[in-house]
């Protein structure tokens, strides 16, 4: 909603008082202020009059003008097409600085002398209104030859952009705007005076309207003769300021009067309607979808929501103005789904519903730039009655948190509009005005007072409470990420957040369960972020890619985030990934790091999340196609599977142009933060002991771990795979070398404790696992 | 004797020092050779010849001593050189990771409200319309729905739009009194350099007993916490509209960045508009069935908070896991 100071002051008296202030009190009161400028005609731009225009005689484009700018007379070639004898032009005299280090000086133009320059409105610093020279007339005040323009000050307003909240249609005018500074500035707003000139006709001997009982609208009719109406240019300049001039005088004229007090207009030119016997008639009844609609001929308009563009055929027209309850509006129009634009955007939010008033103005308006207006209008009216509301002071008073006294509240009501009647026990008879649709409530009238008196006013108070323990499930779910978080970040893993959408063809192509057609989303915003995502890796593998493109060779991320099944229910997860060198280049790799490998992998993901163990299965690599067939194991926890780690498959490596890349992802919730108890321990010394077994290459390690854990040799403490060693003499078999701590609870072992130990497990192994010793 | 002493001094070694002692003082040491002579020797010359022994004796201990401490000084001297580094080799490369900045920036807000005693709640991400809407007094033909561009799935169901449906779930789950935040991801049609579709929020409610809690304990709250996330900024109020409170307002600091002068991040306002807040609308509460009760409500976007706090130019980037912009927030 664009204002300015002039345009206010038409309304309210506003001299007094600066643009900062003004600005700073629309903030204040809720309209918030987006922009400001000031439009500033350079000085030595002048007044001037076209007395003589002819033809240069060395080129077609220019024309030699003779401009009296009062005391003299100058001679100027100007290039507009638009320059005319007669025309009252801005003229930027000799020495006069346009801005952006433009001086106007002599010049000869294909050898004529030439002036000054004679200007278009964007050229003295106002909105571009046409490709010509600015046409002036007494609409901006006096014309003076050679006054300088800058002293207009109509020309030299300063423009504001305010931003409306959705519930305030009623300032989406120049007058609504002025109401609220009025009321804050304790200002009276200038009455209206109807001024209208009448041609000899009344509206009835032309015109029928016949309206069908049952309408929303509240409208008015009135007959007006445009055949000598001519916009003035400061009309014109205020609608291009608003980007909204269409160089059509009628259409213009109702846009400006729409602007100015936000009721809704509309016109027909008579050649629309429909004919019976000489009289022009138009048709109001409901169309298919329930909605107020015009017909002449044809269907002209659906009121209050699709307004056509006025025609310039004819002279005589029908002017309409039109209201509609917004809720009964956007109901209906919500539950037709039928495309709306500018005229609803306005009737939404609650149009100017005073519609007589509407009429009155922009009758006066037309009428005193050459319009004649048919007597007599057509009404279809209900009487709407205003809300009434009990406000009780101590009420707003408890909802602000400080006392504002009954009087005060009066008095900013009343200066909005409301009519106030004193009750009992502190509590006051209010009626709202109608433009106020959006207050229903004490709240709403609170949040009046709250405006006027200004947030700034009130004093901010702690709340005191009573103490309750808050802690709860979902607090301490925050906690344990909060922990798992910093882990990951020490472990060098990034945190990321990705959408969780994510590209479907992507999930098909590497065979992800996708959410069912029925579920997903309807209105995607882009094609790559069209499904739900149904695991996090998807989009942290097209991160990884990002990054390699941008020269990282060493790239961890980890993401804590909602997943959705195919049922499109939501789980909570996390998700590895690692990719390229295990470090950074340094000194210790001498600049060339390995990769990481994943067994290195897995410990960093192990350090991350706590103890898991990986289980080997055959069935993994069918989850999806990220999976690597052969380095690939379920992530089990107490147990319980949940989750897989694995190599990228090195097809998708390849289609993202990742290096060695390991992926691991579990659902979050099986991750348990127990506290820990801690366990008696030895207090003897403890000892080392390796064994190095043949073991044949296809053995799983896991057999050999059971077994020895099987044993339930209280001796051994711990046991580590510390080496394994292959080569030809050993063929299909690897040499393990597996470390054990032994250590007694009761004495420290000795030499003959450790050897009976050892050759236990020895033999157990080889009669169960056929392994022998190295 | 001298030549004994002059030997001790010249030793280079503390290996070389040893065999010295042991050639003089050891078993079959020289010295040990001369009392050994002692018994030998008439009794009348006895007593000088043991005292001259003696005195030989402690000389050749103290030089050897005295020696063997310059000597042990020396290979400690020399095992420092030998162990000299260039400190300034150090790679001071950080290889720990980093936590995102939109959640690190959430991290700080949820543990300011923790502290003031609000229990942390959460809901699902895929929403229907009276959560999301209707019972925040969002009924379908409200034009304030524009505000909201909002993600539907083909079963009608949506993508919520704010963390308020937090609210409505945590109002019928519990029973006044309620102070909570609810922090969380949330989704609108929107993509460009300050937009994207999915960022996050952190809303904010308290339901006491009716006439209890006011606007001024709302301003309280929101300016203590603007103080302690953003430092000595100025705070201002501006009444605005939200369909679940009533009234509202809409709450700026002064810029971050030009210290209120004006720059291109405030368009010259020398404002940010930072949060959201007001009273709770009774409608909402009826939507719950709550009679009674006050309270307040309050939310604030997380990216523009963390944009503001770290200095985060496009919005977009923080997305994509994008390690030029997350590596440095080490």
């Amino acid at each position: 909603m664009i204002i300015s100071r002039t345009w206010l002051q038409e309304f309210v008296d506003i001299s007094q008082v600066s643009t900062e202030d003004i600005c700073a009190t629309l903030n204040s009161i809720g309209l918030e202020v987006d922009s400001t400028s000031k439009n500033r005609i350079p000085e030595g731009v002048v007044i001037g009059k076209v007395t003589q225009k002819i033809k240069h005689p060395d080129a077609d484009k220019l024309n030699i003008c003779q401009v009296d700018v009062g005391d003299q007379s100058v001679q100027i070639v100007c290039g507009a097409k638009n320059v005319a004898q007669g025309q009252y032009v801005p003229v930027a005299m000799v020495g006069c600085n346009l801005g952006d280090d433009f001086k106007i000086k002599k010049a000869k133009l294909r050898g004529v002398e030439s002036n000054g320059m004679i200007c278009s409105s964007s050229e003295i610093g106002l909105t571009k209104l046409n490709n010509g020279i600015l046409e002036l007339d007494d609409s901006i005040g006096k014309l003076i030859l050679g006054k300088e323009l800058n002293e207009y000050k109509l020309l030299n307003d300063d423009i504001i952009e305010i931003e409306l909240t959705a519930n305030r249609g009623d300032c989406l005018s120049i007058h609504g705007v002025a109401r609220e500074l009025a009321a804050y500035y304790n200002l009276k707003t200038y009455e209206f005076e109807k001024k209208l000139n009448y041609n000899d006709s009344g509206i009835g001997q032309s015109l029928e309207i016949e309206c069908d009982s049952k309408m929303d609208a509240s409208l008015i009719f009135k007959a007006i003769d445009f055949s000598d109406f001519k916009l003035p240019i400061m009309h014109k300049l205020r609608l291009a300021l608003l980007n909204k001039y269409e160089n059509n005088d009628i259409q213009d004229a109702i846009n400006y009067a729409i602007h100015t007090n936000g009721v809704l207009l509309n016109a027909y030119a008579k050649n629309q309607t429909d004919k019976c016997n000489d009289l022009s008639v138009l048709h109001i009844k409901k169309d298919e979808n329930n909605f107020d609609c015009v017909y002449g001929k044809e269907k002209l308009s659906t009121i209050c929501i699709s307004h056509e563009k006025v025609s310039q055929e004819d002279t005589e027209y029908i002017l309409e103005a039109s209201y509609i309850n917004p809720e009964l509006l956007a109901k209906n129009v919500f539950e037709k789904k039928i495309k709306t634009g500018d005229v609803y955007y306005k009737s939404s939010r609650g149009s100017e519903p005073d519609i007589s008033y509407g009429i009155d103005y922009f009758t006066t308006l037309v009428s005193s730039f050459g319009a004649l207006i048919h007597k007599g209008s057509e009404i279809f009216v209900d009487d709407k009655q205003k809300l009434a509301l009990d406000v009780s002071v101590k009420k707003v008073n408890s909802i602000i948190g400080q006392v504002t006294k009954k009087a005060k509240i009066e008095s900013i009501l009343s200066s909005l509009g409301f009519e106030v009647r004193e009750g009992i026990d502190n509590v006051l008879g209010v009626k709202v005005p109608l433009y106020r649709h959006d207050i229903k409530n004490i709240a709403d009238v609170t949040e009046e007072i709250v405006r006027i008196i200004g947030i700034d006013n009130i004093k901010a108070k702690p709340l005191s409470i009573e103490e309750v323990n808050r802690t709860n499930k979902t607090s301490q779910a925050y906690e344990k990420k909060n922990i798992i978080r910093q882990r990951s970040v020490s472990n060098g893993f990034y945190e990321t957040l990705t959408y969780v959408f994510t590209n479907k063809d992507i999930l098909e192509k590497y065979h992800f369960p996708v959410v069912e057609e029925s579920l997903d989303i309807l209105n995607p915003i882009v094609k790559e972020l069209n499904t739900y995502r149904t695991s996090l890796l998807p989009n942290l593998i097209e991160s990884l890619g990002l990054n390699v493109k941008h020269g990282f060779k060493s790239i961890a991320f980890f993401e804590i985030g909602t997943v959705f099944n195919d049922k499109r229910e939501e789980s909570s997860k996390i998700a590895f990934v690692f990719s390229g060198e295990k470090e950074q280049e340094q000194l210790s790799n001498a600049g060339k790091p390995q990769n990481i490998n994943f067994f290195e992998f897995a410990k960093k993901v192990l350090n991350c999340i706590g103890t898991f163990e990986i289980v080997k299965n055959e069935d993994n690599e069918k989850l999806n196609d990220f999976i690597h067939p052969f380095q690939n194991g379920d992530i089990v926890i107490n147990n319980k599977k949940v989750g897989y780690i694995s190599k990228l498959h090195p097809s998708v490596a390849r289609d993202y142009s990742l290096n060695d890349t390991f992926i691991a992802e579990l659902d979050f919730t099986a991750i348990k933060n127990n506290l820990v108890k801690s366990q008696t321990y030895s207090k003897f010394q403890a000892s080392k002991k390796d064994l190095s077994l043949i073991v044949p290459r296809d053995l799983e390690y896991a057999k050999i771990k059971k077994c020895i854990i099987n044993l339930k040799n209280e001796n051994i403490q711990q046991f580590n795979l510390i080496d394994i060693y292959s080569d030809d003499k050993l063929g299909e078999f690897d040499s393990l070398t597996i470390r054990f701590v032994l250590q007694n609870f009761n004495k420290t072992m000795e030499e003959e404790d450790i050897t009976s130990t050892m050759d236990a497990l020895v033999k157990t192994l080889n009669e169960e696992l056929s392994i022998t010793l190295r | 004797m001298k030549e004994w002493l002059e030997k001790i001094k010249t030793s280079s070694s503390l290996d070389g020092l040893e065999t010295l002692r042991v050639d003089i003082l050891g078993k079959k040491g020289v010295l040990t050779k001369e009392f050994a002579k002692l018994k030998d020797i008439p009794n009348q010359e006895k007593k000088a010849f043991a005292q001259d022994l003696n005195t030989k004796k402690v000389s050749i201990n103290q030089a050897i001593d005295e020696q063997k401490i310059i000597l042990e000084k020396d290979a400690l001297n020399k095992q420092l050189q030998s162990e000299k580094i260039d400190v300034s080799k150090f790679n001071n490369d950080l290889s720990c990771a980093a936590l995102h900045p939109v959640n690190f920036t959430m991290d700080r807000v949820i543990s300011y409200f923790q502290n003031l005693n609000f229990s942390v709640e959460e809901g699902p991400l895929v929403e229907d319309d009276f959560h999301n809407f209707e019972s925040l007094n969002l009924p379908k033909y409200h034009p304030a729905r524009d505000m909201q561009d909002t993600f539907y799935n083909k079963d009608y169901s949506l993508l919520r739009t704010h963390t308020s449906p937090v609210q409505i779930r945590t109002m019928l789950k519990q029973k006044p009194p309620i102070r909570m935040i609810a922090p969380g991801t949330v989704f609108r049609r929107d993509f460009d350099i300050t937009h994207t579709p999915m960022f996050h929020q952190i809303e904010g409610l308290v339901v006491d007993s009716s006439d209890k809690i006011s606007f001024a304990n709302l301003k309280h709250v929101m300016e203590e916490f603007l103080h302690n996330m953003f430092g000595d900024v100025e705070v201002r109020f501006r009444p605005s509209f939200f369909p679940f409170t009533e009234p509202s307002a809409e709450v700026d600091i002064s810029c971050v960045f030009c210290e209120a002068k004006g720059c291109r991040v405030c368009s010259q306002t020398g404002w940010i508009e930072i949060l959201g807040c007001g009273i709770v609308d009774e409608n909402v509460f009826k939507s719950v069935g709550y009679e009674n009760v006050s309270g307040y409500a309050f939310g604030l976007g997380i990216e523009r908070m963390a944009m503001l706090i770290h200095n985060i130019g496009d919005l977009r980037s923080l997305f994509e896991g994008d390690l030029r912009l997350l590596g440095q927030y080490k």
